[in-house]
């Protein structure tokens, strides 16, 4: 158990004063009542009745103002789902934690900032909101402002969110008319008269600044640092909500406005989206803690979905209009999906982390047996995002699958394209199903690993309807993904206006396209399944004559008696095959120290074993672009002497930025 | 009429796959020069177990006992999902290959987590290297199904069976001899063969899948037994079925029915006759190799895709 | 000091010495020893009633020369300094001192308990005469390990009980996924105080115990116990008598040598040869009936004799070396078997130097230890295998070479059997010394070098017998050769060495 999770323990006891639970329950109702606003808006926008406000007189001289269209309808409305569910898990949360009192209060305008994003419709409502969002954020992320590791990732966050933006702000200023107004409609109008090299250079800023946000590699190295010192509840908001806003961007931008491009776009973003998966994929099966595997989870996902996106820029560049649409469809799919089991699993961590004070996995495990609630939700959000059949999960992949199938034959480098990026997914699917496992089995399943004292259960209600409410999402887009795909085919569909043709997509269980001569229809499997388990249970008394009852008994355990917490297979090991392949990825550094005795080299006193496990491209890149960002926080601190002003500092720099941009 | 075909299919995978297994150990033993067991020693085991009493570690957790229960019913679910002694099975234009997939990776990871749940080390071990191999197998699987679709145009398994036998020629292709090598090591990782696994070992720190089972008592034991059995008779139908589907009828009728429970039943004691005999001369890889053989059929599987698209079959 | 010679047969002539040195002098007078080049082969204590004597043999490979260091200790406070920074063997003698006897090892590195479980009363010292009957202590008493720190360690306990038909024993492994930390090795429960047994009982039975020590060794051991008997009583054997022993010696090397190249060839899932080496073994084995009446060897050594029914026909040994060259390719041709082989569970030669490890593990790593020629009681020009690698292949390649050497000595020399002959001396032999006499036999069993000391009463019953089988010495090599080396390749590590637990735990 780290100092940290320590202090956290403490921190915990302290019991909040009534003012502060007041301020807390106000700070709830808003969440709920901003997240289910935000649920009916989107809901209404993607059946076509738009949100549209305007406000001129707010932030002037450029004034805010929505306008929504079914995109991001869609968006706002994942978003609110996680946010209805998160806020009333908060409602027990907020108690038993250890929030502070800005963190409370960021947390409804966190909410209702992500909300309103893909609903803004000109340049400067969306600079506002998105640098808001960072900067809230960040306030989330210093929730415990003390902790030197809150610290680091916040500086380090603020410095890489600064440069999301000032990619975005670039993006905007290339691909905006200076003589029209700032209103994305404008924008779609103008961008397809602009020349290939400045619709190059926009889709590169494009790429940086929303890449950055959804976690791409190398830009990620932020994300597993930053959601685990978040709150549990904004850390499933920021892994799920926050995350899906650098896809909404890419898509938002990068199809829909500038409306493709050469195939090296498509190429450039599978490519990145191939890597970040499989490589953040390594990283979260080989970490120990269960926030930064879950981070890194988040990470590998959108690899995948940036991989989808990037099918989509390729197949408009090649013309194969079906697969547009099945890829479009992927990435949608797969947006809703990460969203609602990723929040699952953090909710589920949040508790295990109030619990028993630590979401270190050596030092856990044999949770089931207490916090079956807990570990059920937990066990369905890790077979959920595994890509198993039934997991919401699957659904996605399997359409980009099936969309990487049907690519066929082509010329130059798009036709690696294809094998490369299944053999990716793949491998992707393949280790992060080991990660799940590893999770789930040893967090939840087995033996405690360590005393973890008494368990602290209490407020438990509102944190299990929460869960519970993710929980059903889950199974309900694992066994019946229509509910999801026909809502997302219509989307993709008035993204299309109507160039995809008829979909087969309709009133049946059944999921897939008669054109690509793929269908799935997880109710007939799971009907097999079920009559499966009810024949795997029958047969014992077919085949065998009748037996014993049956009993409990100490273990086989080859041998040893008196198993102690240490005689488990814990999660530095689970993993460790799999760091031992992929060593020159992983770069695991191990070192065994032995003392021995003077008198002989054979005879030891002390062994001390230490293992430490680098992010490998983070210590490339990072360290150096580090050392700069410090010099330049050097000159900001002469001007400001508290730690929170200047990481805000970098906020600060960005609006001043924006204000000179836009006027 | 499906619904026959189905029962005739489950009833053939439940009663034969332990005489497969029993058939293996009995060549290996033929050929070592030992006096063998007959080949319905495994069921005669199975039986045995079945009547036993359950012993459960009280280390252990729930999921530790329906774990054996999952393993079993996912796989026997998968096997009425593969067209093996008939292409006419009730949601057959359901069953895509990715689908079917996973469902045997599903039985893995159950049982996986039921190991870990067990509470003792070599639970984890063993789960900790299914688990290595079941992620770097994954790839080569994907790519052989990837080769596989290419020629039918579809994931579908029944579509591809259906397109080999309705194109018969297109199977002697590279491609197609590139992705039988893949998949055969896929066979070999999957069902815990030598030279990734060995099945007879005692010896419990060198176990993969026999370390997770060792917790495991009476008829729950049997269940997983049973499910590894089934499993390698599915992936020797499957493949025979992927590469051969003669015997395949796409029809109803009875009789054709019988014929192709027969020639299917051929086919696997064929393979399995073949898996034994290279078994033979086959020592156990270190574990650290083992991914560079999946990396070898990963390798494969990738070049059988290339050939798929780029290169024509043989005979058209 | 006191020095003779004594010739076991007429060709051999061992210089013997024994020197009395106050405590004080013990740390000086053995490094004198180790550095004239001899090895310390034994160390054992003996309770005099009012005195306790610590025996240190030293045995010199070049001069065959066997020099007893004596140290008397008082009954009541016996103590004496650690010779642990002269011989790590020496270290895990007086563990054993301490354990068995209760002296106290004063600046010991490592004074952890050794022999004794947890379940043993306090201050109950077996070896002394005493010690009386102990009341065992009920239920698993805490025993720790030396701890190893660190993020994500598990341990993996294996045993004391184990699947399959071994004998009991723990390893601990400290260990993170596969890769092994630290090995821990715990022995001794089969401790079955087979030293106290010999005493007060007469030389023959001592021969029937000393069979029985390790059951795979009962010629090396009856062996080493009869010719230490045999110098004690001052007997000399004929020259037949001295080789029929010498062949025997070589037939159980060659079984037991065949069932390990069976069973490392098991350990990587190669079934097929360890079938083979079975078929062979018990070839093996049913000449071993034919010769000595049974299969393990049993009752061919007498005091100063030799009991064999056969002789060994050419054609026989032709048909073994045969087959078993057949099955040697047959292992070693397989890529997958080599590569399992090759590299895994590395004893380096320095290692192996200090832990002072004895037999093929020794000649594996580069170390020309063998009895037969250094220390012999027969003058044969054996052939020794040498390996450096140190790995399992070395020790693999060791053991065949060894077979191929010893099948052939046995095809040249198979007439040797077929006797039954005991030395004219034997007849009445007894103890001629007023107080005691002593004797050393030193044999080289397939695992290494056996040495055994006993002192024989006034009245010819044994006072003291002290064994040290070569798995002594070669255990603590384990956790060593483990350093580099994956879990999943820890047993064909431990069957590439395949020491005794029996012989080891006495």
């Amino acid at each position: 158990m780290s100092v940290d999770a320590i202090a956290s323990t403490e921190n915990s006891h302290r019991k909040p004063l009534t003012s502060f639970s007041i301020f807390a329950k106000i700070a709830n109702l808003l969440s709920l009542i901003f997240s289910i606003y935000g649920f009916k808006t989107g809901l209404a926008g993607i059946n076509h009745h738009f949100f549209s406000v305007s406000l001129p007189w707010l932030a002037p001289p450029f004034g805010i103002s929505f306008h929504s269209d079914q995109l991001g309808s869609f968006f706002t409305l994942i978003i609110a789902s996680i946010a209805v569910c998160v806020s009333i898990f908060n409602c027990g949360y907020i108690r038993v934690s250890s929030f502070s009192a800005i963190s409370i209060a960021t947390f409804p305008i966190f909410i209702a900032t992500l909300e309103l994003i893909p609903l803004a419709s000109t340049v400067p409502t969306f600079l506002i909101l998105w640098e808001m969002m960072s900067l809230e954020s960040i306030l989330l992320v210093l929730n415990h402002i003390e902790r030197p590791n809150a610290q680091r990732a916040a500086l380090l966050y603020a410095v890489l969110s600064q440069l999301s933006f000032f990619s975005i702000l670039a993006f905007f200023a290339v691909i905006t008319n200076p003589f029209d107004n700032a209103t994305f409609s404008a924008i779609g109008r103008h961008a397809s008269l602009l020349t290939p090299d400045t619709r190059n250079w926009a889709f590169i800023l494009a790429f940086i600044g929303f890449g950055t946000k959804a976690g791409l590699v190398p830009l990620h190295a932020w994300l597993p640092k930053a959601h685990p010192e978040a709150p549990a509840p904004a850390s499933a908001l920021m892994s799920t909500a926050m995350v899906s806003l650098g896809i909404y961007g890419l898509v938002k931008f990068v199809s829909v406005y500038l409306r493709g491009g050469p195939q090296w776009w498509g190429l450039l973003l599978v490519a990145v989206g191939a890597i970040s998966a499989v490589y953040c994929v390594m990283q979260s099966s080989s970490s120990s803690d269960l926030k930064v595997l879950l981070a890194y989870s988040t990470s590998e996902n959108m690899g995948i979905i940036a991989m989808a996106v990037g099918t989509e820029v390729l197949m408009t560049a090649l013309h194969q209009t079906y697969l547009v649409f099945a890829s479009t469809l992927a990435t949608l799919i797969l947006v809703a999906s990460h969203a609602i089991f990723k929040a699952l699993a953090f909710l589920a961590t949040g508790v295990i982390a109030h619990v028993t004070g630590t979401t270190d996995l050596d030092s856990l495990g044999g949770l089931a047996k207490k916090l079956r609630f807990s570990t059920a939700a937990f066990g369905i959000a890790a077979i959920s995002s595994s890509g198993l059949p039934f997991g919401a999960a699957f659904i996605g992949e399997w359409i980009l699958l099936q969309t990487l199938i049907h690519i066929g034959p082509t010329r130059g480098l798009a036709a690696l394209a294809a094998p490369l990026a299944i053999g990716a997914i793949a491998l992707t699917s393949g280790i992060g199903i080991m990660a799940m496992v590893k999770a789930f089995g040893i967090g939840f399943l087995g033996r405690a690993r360590s005393d973890l004292g008494e368990l602290k259960l209490e407020n438990f209600r509102a944190m299990q309807f929460g869960m519970g409410l993710l929980a059903v999402g889950n199974i309900l887009i694992g066994f019946f993904p229509s509910s999801l795909t026909s809502i997302s085919a219509n989307i993709v569909h008035g993204l299309g206006n109507g160039s995809f043709g008829p979909t087969t997509q309709g009133t049946s269980e059944t999921l897939g396209f008669d054109t690509l001569g793929g269908i799935i229809l997880p109710i007939g499997s799971a009907a097999i399944l079920i009559a499966s388990l009810l024949l795997t249970t029958i047969i014992p008394t077919i085949v065998g004559k009748s037996h014993p009852e049956s009993r409990t008994v100490e273990p086989w355990a080859c041998g040893a008696r008196e198993l102690s917490p240490a005689m488990q297979y814990n999660a530095s090991s689970f993993a460790e095959p799999l760091e031992r392949v992929f060593s020159d990825v992983l770069r695991p550094h191990r070192d065994v120290e032995t003392e021995t005795f003077e008198e002989s080299r054979l005879i030891m006193s002390r062994i001390q074993f230490r293992n430490t496990q680098q992010d490998a491209i983070e210590s490339a890149l990072y360290n150096r672009v580090i050392a700069a960002i410090s010099q330049t926080a050097q000159i900001i601190r002469l001007f400001h002497n508290g730690s929170l002003r200047r990481y805000l500092a970098f906020g600060a720099v960005g609006l001043l930025a924006m204000v000179v941009f836009l006027s | 009429m499906t619904i026959i075909s189905l029962c005739a299919q489950i009833v053939f995978i439940l009663t034969g796959s332990p005489l497969v297994v029993g058939l293996m150990s009995w060549i290996k033993n033929r050929i070592e020069g030992r006096r063998s067991a007959d080949v319905l020693q495994p069921w005669r085991e199975t039986r045995k177990l079945f009547s036993k009493q359950v012993l459960y570690p009280q280390t252990a957790g729930g999921f530790f006992r329906f774990a054996p229960l999952a393993l079993f019913a996912s796989t026997l679910s998968a096997s009425a999902m593969i067209p093996l002694v008939s292409i006419e099975l009730p949601f057959s234009s359901t069953f895509d290959l990715f689908w079917v997939v996973g469902f045997f990776l599903l039985g893995s990871v159950f049982l996986a987590l039921g190991a870990l749940d067990s509470g003792t080390v070599f639970g984890g071990m063993g789960a900790s290297r299914e688990m290595m191999i079941v992620a770097l197998l994954e790839p080569s699987i994907l790519m052989s199904v990837y080769a596989l679709s290419i020629r039918a145009h579809s994931s579908n398994i029944f579509a591809i069976v259906r397109a080999t036998i309705l194109h018969p020629g297109q199977i002697a292709s590279p491609a197609s001899a590139l992705s039988f090598a893949a998949l055969v090591i896929v066979v070999i990782a999957e069902s815990g063969r030598l030279p990734v696994d060995n099945p007879n070992t005692h010896l419990e720190l060198t176990m993969i899948h026999e370390a997770m089972t060792l917790e495991y008592s009476g008829y729950p034991l049997a269940l997983i037994k049973w499910a590894s059995a089934i499993r390698l008779v599915l992936l020797l139908g499957l493949i025979s079925n992927l590469f051969l589907p003669e015997g395949l009828f796409d029809s109803t009728n009875l009789v054709l029915l019988g014929v192709s429970v027969l020639i299917t039943g051929a086919k696997v004691t064929l393979l399995a006759s073949i898996l034994a005999l290279a078994e033979v001369h086959m020592a156990k890889l270190r574990l650290f190799r083992v991914p560079e053989l999946l990396g070898g059929s990963f390798v494969l599987g990738l070049l059988s895709v290339t050939a798929s698209l780029y290169l024509p079959p043989i005979l058209k | 000091m006191i020095t003779w010679t004594f010739s076991p047969t007429s060709d051999v002539v061992i210089p013997r010495e024994i020197i009395h040195i106050p405590a004080e002098a013990l740390h000086e007078s053995i490094s004198t020893q180790l550095a004239s080049g001899s090895r310390l082969a034994l160390a054992c204590a003996i309770d005099d009633y009012d005195s306790i004597r610590l025996v240190y043999v030293f045995a010199n490979p070049c001069t065959n020369r066997r020099t007893e260091i004596e140290v008397s200790l008082t009954e009541h406070d016996a103590k004496i300094g650690s010779l642990a920074a002269l011989s790590f063997p020496a270290s895990r003698f007086e563990r054993e001192f301490h354990d068995l006897f209760g002296i106290k090892i004063l600046n010991h590195p490592l004074p952890r308990r050794l022999v004794r479980h947890g379940h043993w009363p306090a201050s109950w010292y077996p070896m002394r005469h005493d010690s009386g009957n102990p009341i065992f202590l009920k239920g698993n008493l805490e025993f720790p390990f030396i701890p190893v720190k660190g993020p994500g360690i598990y341990e993996i306990p294996v045993g004391p009980i184990h699947a399959g038909l071994i004998e009991p024993g723990h390893f601990r492994f400290y260990a993170v996924g596969e890769t092994i930390i630290k090995l821990k090795i715990r022995l001794w429960y089969l401790h079955k105080g087979l030293e106290k047994l010999f005493e007060g009982n007469d030389v023959f039975y001592g021969l029937t115990l000393s069979e029985k020590i390790s059951g795979d060794t009962s010629v090396g051991h009856s062996l080493a116990y009869a010719l230490a008997v045999e110098e004690a009583l001052g007997i000399t054997v004929d020259e037949d008598i001295a080789m029929a022993r010498a062949m025997l010696l070589e037939l159980e090397r060659l079984y037991n040598h065949v069932s390990d190249i069976g069973s490392l060839a098991n350990d990587v899932g190669f079934s097929l040869a360890n079938a083979q080496a079975l078929v062979l073994r018990e070839k093996l084995l049913r000449i071993n009936e034919q010769i000595t009446g049974h299969r393990l060897l049993r009752g061919a050594i007498s005091i100063g004799g030799v009991h064999t029914l056969r002789q060994i026909n050419r054609d026989e040994m032709a048909q073994i070396i045969n087959t078993f060259s057949e099955i040697y390719s047959m292992i070693n041709e397989n890529a997958i078997v080599r590569e399992r082989f090759t590299g895994t569970a590395t004893l380096r030669k320095d290692d192996a130097i200090l832990l002072d490890v004895l037999g093929p593990t020794a000649r594996a790593s580069g170390i020309s230890s063998d009895a037969r020629i250094g220390n012999p009681f027969i003058n044969l020009p054996f052939q020794t295998a040498a390996q450096t690698a140190g790995d399992v292949m070395a020790r693999f390649q060791i053991r065949a070479n060894e077979f191929e050497n010893s099948a052939q000595l046995l095809q040249a020399n198979g007439q040797v059997f077929g006797i039954t002959a005991s030395s004219s001396s034997s007849k009445n032999a007894h103890c001629k010394s007023p107080t005691s006499a002593r004797g050393i036999g030193i044999v080289e069993g397939w695992r290494g070098t056996i040495t055994t000391r006993v002192e024989i009463d006034s009245s010819n019953r044994l006072s003291r017998v002290k064994i040290v089988d070569p798995s002594w010495f070669n255990w603590p090599a384990i956790p060593i050769a483990m350093s580099e080396t994956i879990v999943p390749d820890f047993p064909l590590a431990n069957k590439s060495f395949n020491l005794s637990y029996s012989g080891n735990d006495l």
